[in-house]
């Protein structure tokens, strides 16, 4: 498992990109749907979350400070996006 | 302490800028969150301060509807007075009791409006819209949404009703608009009335403009929101370029990543427009 990870942890921008990249294209085609525009960013959050904790702990660089960062970021993107979608 | 610390990276320890770190993340995030809690408390404390004004016609969303309705060669569908009764009486009801949805708090289905009034259907249907700013804006929602767009498209539908309403909801004033279809149950009947239906004085379809001037809390969130968010991102980039710039190897958070999941929330919000349907 750990070996796979590592394998992926060379890849990791091309992974959270090509996530957000889609997400990006989901988003922009579902503008009268605000509701799945908000679903649709949470997946991303959640698939950004995880990708920070599995990069950091493969990186030896994974911290409380990191991860609030990360946290912080997420619930900055989710507050605005409920005040401004839904 | 200097105003480039709160910008660029520390020029001998190189932690970020001061706006970048954690703390200032979340001083972000409550000042977001407060707002949103002004608006709530402000639009109950003093209703109708807070809203959207708009420019809706009557006629106008008749016309986009029956021009919907041509595409596909549909009958058109005529205004009726009774049917239009019926849709400011649900709009009406909307503002009393202070709700958002086809069914009244109080049990109130659409149908029960339209036979109120006396309008005996056999199909009837009901699409709602509010804080949209023109006629144009609505009927473009309506028809991206597939349950509305039936409506609309609906071939058994022969007339139409309109109310476009200014009021105060949830304590936000806003103009709602209530588009009812049906069909009588004696359709020679109703083909028979039609003219008679149909000579409504062009008074009836004034503009429904409002003219108050408020503050759009959609506006100001949909700004402040962008603005942050951009900010944050201008900010991520510059402390990723000085750090390259100095060949300074720092472990933190992952500037892309941010970057990423901010950019796709900005390009949602950038997107969004303040209009519901129903």
């Amino acid at each position: 498992m750990k070996k796979v990870l590592l394998q992926l942890h060379r890849y990791n921008f091309f992974i959270i990109f090509g996530f957000a990249l889609a997400t990006m294209f989901a988003v922009l085609n579902v503008t009268t749907l605000p509701q799945v525009q908000f679903l649709l960013i949470m997946s991303l959050i959640f698939f950004y979350l995880s990708w920070a904790l599995i990069y950091h702990f493969l990186d030896k660089s994974l911290s409380l400070e990191v991860m609030l960062e990360y946290i912080l970021t997420a619930l900055l993107s989710i507050v605005v996006l409920y005040g401004v979608l839904l | 302490m200097t105003l480039h610390k709160w910008f660029l990276p520390h020029k001998d320890t190189h932690k970020k800028a001061h706006l970048l770190s954690w703390e200032a993340l979340l001083i972000y995030v409550l000042l977001f969150v407060l707002l949103q809690v002004s608006f709530s408390v402000l639009g109950n404390i003093a209703p109708g301060i807070l809203g959207t004004s708009s420019s809706i016609q009557k006629q106008r969303i008749i016309e986009l509807t029956n021009i919907e309705r041509a595409k596909l060669g549909l009958a058109l569908v005529s205004e009726n007075q009774t049917l239009d009764r019926a849709a400011e009486a649900k709009a009406a009801n909307m503002f009393a009791e202070n709700y958002w949805a086809h069914f009244a708090p109080s049990g109130k289905s659409p149908w029960d409006f339209m036979i109120r009034v006396g309008y005996r259907f056999v199909f009837a249907g009901e699409n709602l819209a509010k804080n949209f700013s023109n006629s144009d804006d609505v009927v473009v929602a309506w028809m991206n949404s597939p349950s509305h767009r039936e409506n609309i498209i609906n071939g058994k539908y022969r007339d139409i009703g309109i109310a476009v309403e200014d009021g105060v909801l949830s304590g936000q004033s806003t103009t709602l608009v209530v588009q009812m279809f049906g069909t009588t149950d004696n359709l020679a009947l109703a083909v028979a009335e039609q003219p008679e239906i149909t000579r409504i004085p062009a008074v009836a379809s004034l503009n429904t403009t409002s003219e108050k001037v408020l503050v759009d809390p959609f506006k100001v969130t949909k700004s402040i929101g962008l603005s942050l968010i951009s900010f944050i991102v201008i900010l991520l980039l510059v402390d990723m370029i000085v750090l390259r710039r100095r060949g300074v190897l720092r472990i933190s958070s992952h500037h892309l990543a941010h970057m990423a999941v901010l950019s796709v929330a900005g390009a949602a919000i950038l997107t969004a427009s303040p209009g519901n349907i129903l």
